[in-house]
């Protein structure tokens, strides 16, 4: 196999006495990998030391073949990467071409007729080539997000790094973005921090799961999925011991765990099953 | 639900770290204000709003940054939605100033409690005018919680802080000029030193007026806030009651405060030795202002110390130490009205203000001075400012007995020589800024020769001084003639 | 070091009345109580002055405020050199209000002799403070804030400067014999802030 494109190896992140990554290690190559894990696993962190927004404390980070922690290393790593903030700020008063604009000369666009061509294709493609003189402050949130991703898109970067990208996109949107990301998922590194299992099943070709702070899954998306294989069930009751029992639509109980439920049929599992049973008790997993 | 809000903002703003900043700083400028000088508590209870001032701009900044949060926090929205209107979340950040007025009421009752514990305190200090520093806190924390309602932008909390005290010094500028009372209208006291008169009247600020002002302006403030951000009619009702009231107290404060006590300063000052009780010890007599008498063993230590080192005649001769009579000047805003002080027959005047510390040296060194000039019958100036080089024989001996048996004024003497040295020979004299008086005025020839006299052996020097007293009190003598008589390099002067 | 290019986006993007108001205040103000019939003096012009670079340096920890700081961070322009083309944006700005002041005083009161070199050296180091102070407020919580604590900080240090004792004393009166001995101490503090501006402005990355 090629050498990673992204190589994190012994990553440790500590914020006075809370332990956000714990020794992490894990590499990356071109395509979709969806960065897994419940609030305040450790993901944006991680997201923000890939994109070198925070000094690696301790571990090493070699991006783009590139080092993170030096700074000739880090220049060359932002030069080629597009990256999307949870919470991205904006300068309201600014129009979405303006500011992503603005963004594109801080990532080196000095040539303007190029640059606003650039900042044309960005807008078009996330669906706001018709609001780009507008304000940002006029835009709906859904349409801020975008404005974000598009920034991000600046320039064809080669590592993508997108936190909760989805957050706020309607249905329509989130189709669109999805078909976006599998055609820039075929030649370049894109990661895709979320805790929507729904994004992540269906663009996806790796998953790295995060839980208090270290990796606890990596693989595909089927072996996540083929994980949660005979735990998952629907019967008239709640299994016993079940980590995540619900009632469905179809009024049955769709139960999660170890154990099965009295007149539980055995059902196909999801991505989602798998996810929750990792979390819930990695010893089913094993 | 204001309880419980004011709970929580009252926490949040007790532990902001501009209040903690703020704290630190007062405390120790009160420090500072209580250990400078013998504390006099009737002027010590002025300071206290000056010393508060770091805890009140930190308290204006801290509330208004607090008010302002939901706003920096795009919370507003959702506030709006709760069913609790903004007017108790504004009770709650004003309620949660009273906290910080009451830590302000501990600094200051511990302030005064340390300073009325030293043995040399003098005085008692209004309960009214103890009052005013916390309640200036109060205000400066209303007007905080204020601007973030009517300002709402985070640059209007700083401003407002350079603002305040820019219109204090306008007014204490532009104050006197019109009217001494004028100078109540800011919240705090002009920067005046603690050494006027003990008298009521000389430094008369109508405490309780001044308080009722500076409460209603709260009141004010904080009534307009609560007009804006809902309740119009109870909020718009309170504010113009506020605002007679502090037209009122304003006016009040303003007619009874010293329009008239500058002329009655000034007759304080002409009838200051009148008012003084005197005690005799030995031949020295000692007058001090009412409650000042527990300072005479102060000054009797020093007085002492030199009368004994001089011939028992000189030590007979009978001596009078008054207390320094100064006002507060408005037309000059500074404490002038001297005593004539500088002939030998004058009595020595010790300020009302006593050091203490390591400045108290200064202090002793300048009375030791003042008490061997009159032993000697020394003129006013020495090598200082005295044309020619003919200064008095007894100048050099004259420090001498003020330093010889005081370690403290030793060092001043020595601190003061080093001062007149690094000046170079341009610069003849020190007119000691520790002091405020100018009695016998010296110059680097006999400070030299008090130096190379406390060099050597006291008895000795004793001896040559007795020996050779009658040239060194002799109005026609040198401090040529006494370099010889006390085998001393002569002067360079 | 400056992208030409950034210049006008920059301008655009910094929220400019917080930082001029100020500053401007400062001038009215000069305006309002400089009266040549009642001149001050020397030691009295001097304080004024004082307060109207204070009220700059106010304005100027506004400057280096940044609501876009998450969005843009890991980009290749570094944060100096964003924070340097704020700067560079605002330095005319600074100079010729200075030189208004200077006008205005030398308008008002002709006779009253002040200490201009001084007095500049003095605004610099306050100003520059500022934007140290917003520098290191920046990055200790976020660039979108940092004034909300720098501005105060200010404050809370040039009212450290009023009482420091002798020795280490900043706010020396004009007639003071410490007054150039003062003005040394004023440089070392300027050069200070400078190094905690680059210091605070460093690659945030940076281990």
């Amino acid at each position: 196999m090629t050498s990673p494109s992204v190589a994190v190896r012994g990553v440790d992140v500590q914020f006075g006495r809370t332990h956000a990554l714990r020794d992490v290690t894990f590499g990356l190559h071109p395509g979709v990998t969806g960065l897994l894990g419940p609030n305040g696993a450790g993901k944006t962190t991680l997201l923000r030391l890939l994109a070198t927004a925070t000094p690696v404390p301790r571990g090493e980070i070699l991006a783009l073949g590139h080092d993170a922690s030096t700074a000739a290393g880090r220049l060359a790593i932002r030069r080629r990467l597009g990256y999307l903030p949870q919470d991205p700020g904006f300068h309201r008063h600014f129009t979405a071409f303006e500011f992503v604009d603005y963004v594109a000369i801080l990532k080196e666009h000095t040539r303007r007729r190029a640059r606003h061509d650039e900042v044309r294709r960005v807008l078009d493609l996330v669906g706001l080539a018709d609001v780009r003189h507008k304000k940002i402050k006029a835009l709906s949130g859904g349409m801020r997000r975008r404005v974000g991703l598009a920034q991000a898109l600046l320039g064809e970067p080669a590592l993508l790094l997108l936190d909760e990208p989805t957050n706020g996109l309607d249905p329509e949107q989130r189709m669109r973005f999805r078909e976006l990301l599998s055609d820039l998922g075929q030649s370049r590194t894109v990661v895709l921090s979320t805790h929507q299992t729904e994004d992540v099943a269906a663009v996806c070709q790796r998953i790295v799961a995060l839980h208090k702070g270290t990796i606890c899954f990596t693989g595909t998306p089927e072996e996540l999925r083929g994980r949660a294989h005979g735990h998952v069930w629907v019967g008239t009751e709640r299994a016993p011991g079940a980590w995540a029992s619900w009632r469905t639509g179809a009024g049955g109980h769709r139960s999660v765990g170890a154990t099965a439920p009295p007149d539980g049929v055995p059902v196909e599992p999801t991505l989602e099953d798998g996810y929750l049973l990792l979390l819930g008790d990695p010893g089913v997993t094993a | 639900m204001t309880a419980a809000l004011a709970r929580v903002e009252t926490w949040r703003l007790l532990r902001h770290p501009f209040v903690l900043v703020g704290l630190v700083l007062s405390c120790w400028l009160l420090w500072r204000e209580i250990t400078a000088n013998r504390p006099v508590l009737h002027f010590l209870d002025l300071a206290t709003p000056t010393a508060l001032m770091p805890l009140a701009g930190a308290a204006l900044v801290a509330a208004n940054l607090a008010t302002l949060r939901a706003r920096r926090d795009h919370a507003e929205d959702l506030y709006a939605t709760m069913p609790g209107r903004p007017v108790p979340r504004v009770a709650a950040h004003l309620a949660a100033l009273l906290p910080v007025a009451l830590v302000a009421v501990a600094l200051v009752a511990a302030g005064v409690a340390w300073a009325a514990s030293d043995p040399y305190a003098v005085g008692t200090p209004s309960l009214l005018e103890l009052a005013a520093g916390p309640v200036v806190v109060l205000l400066a924390g209303t007007l905080g919680v204020a601007l973030g309602r009517l300002v709402p932008v985070p640059v209007a909390g700083p401003l407002a802080l350079v603002g305040w005290l820019l219109v204090s010094m306008v007014v204490f500028a532009i104050g006197p000029a019109i009217g001494p009372g004028v100078l109540w209208f800011s919240a705090l006291v002009p920067d005046f030193r603690p050494d006027a008169p003990p008298s009521g009247v000389v430094l008369a600020r109508p405490a309780g007026w001044h308080l009722v002002y500076l409460l209603a302006l709260a009141a004010g403030l904080a009534a307009l806030t609560v007009a804006r951000v809902g309740a119009r009619r109870s909020g718009l009702g309170g504010f113009a009651v506020a605002l007679a009231v502090v037209l009122a107290a304003g006016v009040a404060q303003a007619g009874a405060a010293p329009g008239s006590a500058a002329g009655d300063a000034r007759v304080a000052t002409a009838e200051a030795a009148l008012r003084q009780n005197c005690q005799a010890h030995e031949s020295v007599t000692y007058c001090a202002y009412p409650g000042f008498e527990v300072r005479v063993p102060l000054w009797r230590d020093v007085v002492r110390r030199v009368r004994d080192r001089v011939p028992a005649a000189a030590a007979s001769a009978p001596l009078r130490v008054v207390q320094q009579a100064q006002h507060w000047d408005a037309a000059s805003s500074g404490a002038t009205g001297r005593l004539p002080s500088n002939g030998p027959e004058d009595p020595v005047v010790v300020p009302v203000s006593w050091p203490a510390g390591d400045t108290a040296g200064f202090e002793r060194l300048r009375l030791g001075i003042a008490v061997a000039q009159r032993s000697l019958a020394l003129p006013a100036l020495g090598t200082a400012g005295r044309e020619g080089c003919r200064p008095a024989a007894g100048g050099g001996v004259a420090l001498w007995l003020a330093a010889v048996a005081d370690p403290g004024a030793a060092a001043a003497l020595r601190a003061d020589l080093k001062d007149l040295r690094d000046a170079g020979p341009g610069l003849l004299y020190v007119n000691s800024s520790h002091s405020s008086l100018s009695d016998f005025t010296w110059g680097r020839a006999e400070g030299e020769q008090a130096v190379l006299l406390l060099d050597r052996p006291e008895a000795e020097v004793r001896g040559l001084v007795a020996d050779h007293w009658a040239l060194l009190a002799a109005p026609a003598g040198t401090l040529a003639q006494a370099a010889t008589a006390l085998s001393l390099p002569a002067p360079a002067c | 070091m400056l992208t030409p290019a950034l210049l006008w986006p920059t301008a655009r993007s910094v929220r400019w009345w917080p930082v001029l108001v100020p500053p401007l205040a400062g001038v009215a103000l000069l305006q309002l109580v400089l009266d040549p019939d009642d001149p001050l003096d020397g030691t009295g012009l001097v304080r004024l002055l004082r307060v109207v670079t204070v009220l700059a340096a106010v304005g100027l920890a506004f400057l280096l405020d940044d609501p876009s700081s998450p969005t843009v961070a890991p980009v290749p322009v570094s944060l100096l050199r964003r924070r340097a083309t704020r700067l560079a944006l605002a330095c005319p700005a600074v100079a010729l209000w200075w030189l208004g002041v200077v006008a205005s005083v030398r308008l008002w009161l002709p006779d009253t002799p002040w200490p201009v070199a001084a007095l500049t050296l003095e605004a610099a180091t306050v100003a520059v403070v500022g934007c140290a102070a917003a520098a290191l407020a920046g990055r200790r919580s976020s660039e979108r804030r940092g004034a909300v604590f720098a501005a105060p900080a200010v404050l809370a240090l040039v009212g450290l400067t009023t009482v420091l004792p002798e020795p280490v004393a900043l706010l020396v009166a004009p007639d003071d014999p410490g007054w150039a001995a003062g003005h040394v101490r004023w440089f070392f503090v300027l050069c200070v802030a400078v190094v905690c501006f680059l210091a605070a402005s460093r690659d945030p990355a940076r281990r």
